[in-house]
């Protein structure tokens, strides 16, 4: 048996729970966080190896506790994966600012203080893995999610900046960037629309992005560091109409 | 269940080498497509899941000749992985067009016709995989290596451009970039002490990749799980392209 721990955040969302399904059938430990306490309540008591917990993501205190008492529980964190979930239409000269402060708080200085406690974790036990769950808004824009796409690019430098400095400690920290996923944010008609214009013509199932995120903290990604890895099936390359007639 | 098939071009040594290797591993059957028939010979007599021939990857008849080969041998082609490069370096306002001629050639037309003619397989197969070996030179350009950065830097489009065409088909097109590997090729940096210490110092894992630690992330990008990855790339790198600023800690 495996005695790995990893970190998953939102881990009952889409993506959340398929990485933690994922890792669980790989025998490791998933200390699994977010707010809706009944569905980590259930997932805790349903699965040996899901340990889930309440943990407000921005605020300082609270995460700073949660990796501490993850670590003296456990012994030690293999693994965190940082999936942030909040998303809501607007345009830019409409917003609010505190609309805009709510998004920024929660997605983006949420992975701040999860790399920060888990990172300080980390670099003591000179090894890990951090693997951060952007979007494919981070390189393409679109209408009514301007927030969201900054948001995301900021994520994906960040991930760049904790890679350069937890690289000397033998700490890898990369993005994946996926393009629709069924039911995340959340599946409507405008977003099956949008599903037309990719190259693949459907969204992804969650699993098909929780593949790739665990594939980043094997062994088998040794030597990959600092980078994204662009999880859409072919979206991003759609710039253009397609012209074939 | 009928074996899978696999092709790799440049698949006698290297990275190229470490490819087959792993698909061997995982019980694929490997022809590889290599212009050094003693490399080909003695992987062939190290493992029977290996089969090869002479190809020189820039002559649009050996190419065809060679898929035509796998397709009538093996009756399908599942992966192709196109790694075979080489280059002249040289400054660009001193290098001969000669030179810029043959990497081009080499690094760029070499690809182009292999998914020209694996894509058409795949296309008429409904399905498959094409893994480019592109470089972290196509993103970023280095001193003497204005032919190969160009070169590297046009098969990342062309992977984007062929994932788009080959979409409606079922095929995935994506491309690993790689940084410094430790090869025969790049041994001229790796033993010369001063150069060693300048890649070294840039590259935060201190180290040059192993084969191997390239040839899992190209597998993965053709595996099972990356069925939602298409025209992408990924970069394997140890962290070497976030360098850009000197290290400012004090």
């Amino acid at each position: 048996m495996s005695d790995k721990v990893a970190i998953v955040t939102n881990a009952t969302s889409d993506i959340g729970w398929a990485i933690s399904k994922q890792l669980m059938a790989k025998k490791v430990r998933v200390i699994g966080t977010g707010d809706d306490e009944a569905a980590l309540g259930d997932a805790s008591q349903h699965y040996e190896l899901f340990d889930g917990q309440v943990v407000d993501p921005i605020a300082e205190d609270a995460v700073e506790n949660f990796v501490k008492q993850a670590t003296d529980k456990y012994g030690e964190i293999d693994y965190s994966f940082q999936i942030a979930v909040p998303y809501q239409a607007g345009l830019i000269i409409d917003e609010q600012l505190t609309d805009w402060n709510f998004m920024i708080d929660l997605a983006l200085n949420g992975v701040f203080l999860f790399i920060k406690n888990v990172g300080r974790q980390m670099k003591k036990q000179g090894s890990g893995q951090i693997v951060n769950i952007a979007s494919m808004d981070a390189h393409v824009q679109s209408y009514c999610s301007e927030d969201y796409a900054a948001i995301k690019s900021a994520i994906n430098i960040f991930t760049k900046s904790a890679a350069l400095e937890l690289a000397a400690a033998n700490v890898q920290v990369n993005s994946i960037l996926p393009g629709i996923v069924d039911s995340y944010p959340a599946i409507d008609e405008h977003s099956l629309d949008q599903a037309e214009t990719l190259s693949v013509k459907r969204p992804a199932r969650p699993e098909e992005i929780a593949g790739p995120a665990i594939f980043l903290t094997s062994e088998a990604a040794s030597y990959i560091n600092g980078t994204t890895l662009v999880v859409d099936g072919g979206w991003e390359i759609t710039g253009y109409p397609d012209v074939r007639m | 269940m009928s074996k899978e098939i696999a092709i790799v071009t440049g698949g006698a040594s290297g990275i190229g080498l470490a490819i087959s290797k792993e698909l061997m591993n995982k019980d694929i059957q490997v022809v590889a497509a290599d212009i050094n028939e003693d490399a080909l010979n003695e992987a062939k007599k190290a493992n029977e899941l290996f089969d090869g021939k002479r190809v020189d990857v820039t002559n649009e008849s050996d190419v065809k000749e060679f898929v035509d080969y796998v397709v009538q041998k093996y009756g399908k082609i599942d992966y192709s992985f196109q790694v075979a490069g080489a280059s002249k370096s040289g400054l660009i306002i001193d290098q001969p067009l000669a030179d810029w001629n043959f990497t081009i050639n080499l690094v760029l037309n070499g690809v182009f016709l292999f998914i020209k003619y694996v894509g058409k397989q795949m296309k008429k197969q409904n399905g498959g995989k094409l893994v480019n070996i592109s470089s972290l030179n196509g993103d970023v350009p280095s001193y003497y290596a204005g032919a190969y950065s160009s070169a590297k830097a046009a098969v990342n489009m062309l992977t984007k451009n062929a994932a788009l065409e080959l979409a409606d088909y079922h095929v995935n097109v994506n491309a690993i970039l790689p940084g410094l590997v430790d090869t025969r090729l790049t041994k001229a940096i790796t033993d010369n002490e001063e150069l060693d210490r300048r890649f070294k110092e840039r590259i935060p894992a201190k180290r040059p990749a192993t084969p191997e630690e390239i040839a899992k992330p190209a597998v993965f990008l053709a595996s099972e799980g990356a069925s939602y990855i298409t025209g992408t790339t990924l970069v394997v790198d140890g962290g070497w392209e976030i360098t850009g600023y000197p290290d400012v800690r004090m």
